[in-house]
């Protein structure tokens, strides 16, 4: 029973049911803290991070309807227009499985070039075992070092940079972070 | 000499890298479903105790 238990963990299938239903209507990245640690990396999290293409309303609302009718449900308010306002105003909204407090996934439209462009340059991370669109390797390491820099984003980097040694494009990552420079300093 | 935090992270990333999944990802999923439940278990006493609304409110802020 204990080897049953440890075979999947609660993020990676909150993850998938997430994604298995965004898929279909919307073009997403799952970023920043999950990206290390669907590589491994030994640190808990309660909320996972999604960008979402910048959506229609009445496509958000059929995004809204099927997540519910899959057993999600919005923090912030059960009316689709309203957390559609909250999104096009550019503050994320937080999805739960439907009575629970964690895991939640956090979704917020893409904002601006950045965002636009890690959508566009989305990857799917064999080594991640899971088949879900994620930003980039060289996109996440670049967030965490130039403009998060907390220690868990540093270790988060520096992990992503240990797991990829050899294989990272550093002009790539080097890019990102003059975008990151132009756009969000 | 102890371990230091620094060595545990390089020794965890290089056992990732270098290591069948098999081997590491039932150890990272066993200590993600107890971080997880020992969440869970929280926000569940914290929400007997002053109602699922203020356990909402101190998990999102919102």
């Amino acid at each position: 029973m204990e080897r049953a238990v440890a075979d999947t963990n609660i993020l990676d299938t909150f993850v998938k049911d997430f994604v298995a239903v965004v898929e279909p209507l919307a073009r997403y990245i799952i970023v920043s803290g999950f990206v290390a640690i669907s590589h491994g990396r030994m640190r808990g999290t309660e909320d996972i991070d999604m960008i979402l293409e910048r959506l229609e309303k009445d496509t958000f609302k059929k995004l809204h309807e099927a997540l519910v009718q899959a057993g999600f449900e919005c923090v912030q308010s059960s009316d689709a227009t309203t957390i559609y306002e909250y999104l096009t105003s550019n503050t994320a909204v937080r999805y739960v499985r439907k009575g629970t407090f964690v895991p939640e996934m956090e979704v917020k439209f893409a904002k601006d070039a950045l965002d636009d462009d890690q959508l566009k340059r989305r990857v799917k991370l064999p080594l991640s075992g899971l088949d879900v669109w994620f930003s980039s390797i060289e996109t996440n390491i670049a967030f965490k070092e130039e403009l998060l820099k907390s220690p868990k984003d540093l270790e988060d980097a520096a992990h992503l940079r240990r797991v990829y040694e050899g294989e990272l494009d550093e002009e790539e990552i080097e890019r990102v972070k003059a975008l990151i420079r132009r756009l969000r300093l | 000499m102890r371990e230091t935090h620094q060595d545990f992270l390089e020794r965890w990333a290089r056992i990732v890298r270098e290591r069948p999944r098999e081997e590491w990802k039932p150890i990272q999923n066993a200590f993600l479903n107890a971080q997880y439940e020992k969440a869970v278990r929280f926000y569940q006493r914290y929400a007997e105790q002053h109602g699922e609304e203020a356990a909402r409110r101190l998990k999102t802020g919102v």
